[in-house]
């Protein structure tokens, strides 16, 4: 008995055994068609209702559907979804369907989107429930974000969505949030030293309308307003109203190439105009233009990302943009780069990550319109799970900081 | 999991055997094929001597099995070492897959095609052979198929833990034989229909 074990381990390391790329018979079959069973169909996103369709007319893979399988179940939050494959009605073609367990469909799901730690700008995080009623979904979350923005905000978001009204490239949504605020001392002292403490507030509701139009091939537009309630850090100070209209072209494309190689792109454009035709106490413009490209070839992902914002007019702080947090200018100190935000940003980001082991490379600049721009570097490296949403520990540096102060940042999803 | 009897034979310092009544194509594993997917089986032919639990030599090996739905048949496909470092290379003309097979000339395909190599073991002494089978973890796969195949060492871990009560398992035993009692010469092909097979 001993003998074996010790064989087998010795042996274990140097053994493998390779696999035939055509090991199913059937992978030489052409799919004829593909559906989802039952009326789930209709609750499904148009970009993974694509990703099923773009099936038909290849050749069978069972990969390619145990993963589209498990998509469905997961925007279903189905607790099964089954790959049943019968012959087609053409000679060498198949059927594909995906089964669906609906008894077990859940109704309500809890999830974190969120969970940050920034080692100068503490804690962030989001947690949600989602009640799914029929089309719509209503999501209710508590959060409290000290990363995202120049303040922290803490407070409730309530959100409501229907996926189809009538036809299914059309989606209805509605949010209202109510946060508090909390300032950071260098953003009351900056705020005191450009003596517009008045900019400071100590809660905001907002109220959010939004139709989004899918166009199919991974393009959505969205539109609608941005009603905000903006109570003044000044006791007895009037409330402000900032009223924005708003718009954000989408682009996420996913595939994959000859050499196995996989390719995800996600392009979004947004816009918010505040105006005095919205009854908006605030006037401004704001432009914003994200583009993430990610590059994963077995163990090895490269993610290249950047952004570009400008500010037109008087904004109010939450919408000002800010570098240096869990995402942008890693290693730098977001109340160090600009207390109060800028009104212009650019921003670079390269990652590369081999299993577990991730290094980034940032660069970025924010500044004001009236003031010089000045470029910052940080760089760093850490583990990450699972592409760019996984979750992160990392050492990240400032780079020509005049100092090695390493800022350590920890979570997913931000 | 129930027992099975198992027909011994030797060549080559090899020891093979025959389960004429083993049907591992069957159940959820024969659902799964018959929805068009393949299903990966592990194999184990593991060897003891003096007692029963004492094992001196094992096999593993994995088997793919498919099921064709335009033609209704199975094919199987042995997957090959691809990393040996000069252990137990098999012989470069070895079959490796085999297809237009019924589910029985499946099934015999499989446990043909491993064995366990007799070196070191007394003709002389009573021996066990005992044959185990699993449908592949389904969760298994990504992790055991690397840039260069199934790794053994995670094959051996598997066969080392219990089944869990949604994989199936069979086992077929025998024993206590001598292997001088054993049937030497190479075990007879072509006793069921033909399959067309590849090299």
């Amino acid at each position: 008995m001993f003998r074996a074990a010790v064989l087998a381990l010795i042996a274990a390391p140097l053994f493998a055994w390779s696999e035939d790329p055509d090991l199913n018979v059937n992978s030489r079959y052409t799919v004829e068609s593909v559906r989802v069973s039952g009326k789930w169909a209709s609750r499904l996103t148009a970009d993974l209702r694509h990703d099923i369709d773009s099936v038909v007319g290849q050749k069978l893979d069972h990969e390619v559907l145990n993963r589209l399988a498990d998509r469905i179940r997961r925007q279903l939050r189905a607790a099964r979804v089954s790959v049943l494959t019968t012959r087609g009605d053409m000679p060498e073609h198949v059927k594909v369907t995906f089964e669906v367990e609906g008894e077990r469909l859940r109704k309500f799901d809890i999830d974190v989107p969120k969970l940050a730690y920034h080692s100068r700008q503490g804690w962030s995080g989001e947690a949600d429930g989602t009640l799914s009623i029929g089309q719509t979904d209503v999501a209710f979350g508590v959060l409290s974000d000290g990363d995202e923005l120049v303040e922290r905000y803490s407070g409730i978001r309530a959100r409501a969505e229907r996926k189809a009204i009538g036809v299914d490239w059309l989606r209805l949504g509605f949010e209202f949030d109510s946060f508090h605020q909390q300032w950071n001392p260098s953003t009351l002292q900056a705020a005191g030293l450009l003596s517009s403490g008045g900019a400071l507030y100590r809660a905001r509701n907002s109220f959010k309308p939004e139709a989004t139009i899918v166009f199919g091939e991974g393009i959505t537009l969205s539109f609608g307003a941005i009603f905000n309630q903006i109570d003044p850090e000044l006791d007895g100070a009037a409330s402000a109203w900032s009223n924005a209209a708003a718009a954000s072209l989408r682009l996420h494309r996913r595939w994959e190439d000859a050499d196995a190689n996989q390719h995800e792109l996600d392009a979004g454009y947004s816009i918010r105009s505040a105006t005095a035709l919205l009854d908006s106490d605030f006037a401004y413009a704001r432009h914003a233009l994200k583009v993430r490209y990610a590059l994963r070839h077995d163990h090895h992902s490269m993610d290249v990302a950047f952004l570009a914002g400008r500010i037109t007019g008087t904004a109010p702080l939450y919408e000002r943009f800010v570098l240096g947090n869990a995402e942008t200018l890693r290693g730098w100190n977001k109340y160090d780069l600009d207390p109060l935000g800028g009104d212009r940003v650019i921003h670079g980001s390269i990652e590369y990550r081999y299993r577990l082991f991730d290094v980034f490379y940032d660069a970025g600049a924010i500044w004001d319109r009236s003031a010089d721009r000045s470029g910052k570097h940080g760089i760093g490296f850490g583990l990450r799970t699972d592409g760019r949403e996984g979750f992160l520990i990392a050492i990240a540096f400032p780079v020509n900081a005049g100092r090695a102060d390493p800022v350590f940042i920890a979570g997913f999803s931000f | 999991m129930w027992a099975e009897e198992l027909t011994l034979h030797s060549h080559n310092g090899e020891l093979r055997v025959t389960a004429p009544r083993l049907h591992f194509i069957s159940g959820a594993a024969l659902e799964r094929l018959k929805n068009g997917a393949a299903v990966s089986y592990d194999f184990q032919l593991s060897l003891a001597s003096g007692s029963r639990g004492n094992v001196v030599s094992r096999a593993i090996q994995r088997f793919v099995v498919s099921y064709d739905l335009w033609e209704e048949k199975y094919s199987v496909t042995k997957l090959k070492p691809s990393s040996m470092r000069g252990l137990e290379a098999p012989p470069p003309n070895e079959r490796r897959s085999a297809s237009h097979l019924s589910s029985e000339a499946a099934e015999a395909w499989c446990v043909d095609h491993i064995a366990v190599p007799l070196s070191g073991v007394s003709a002389t002494d009573p021996v066990w052979v005992r044959l185990d089978i699993r449908t592949a973890d389904q969760a298994d796969p990504p992790s055991l198929f690397g840039e260069s195949g199934v790794a053994l060492s995670r094959l051996i871990e598997i066969f080392s833990r219990p089944a869990r009560s949604d994989q199936q398992h069979w086992s077929a035993e025998t024993g206590p034989v001598r292997l001088n009692e054993v049937r030497a010469g190479p075990m007879q092909k072509n006793r069921r229909p033909s399959p067309s097979v590849a090299t």
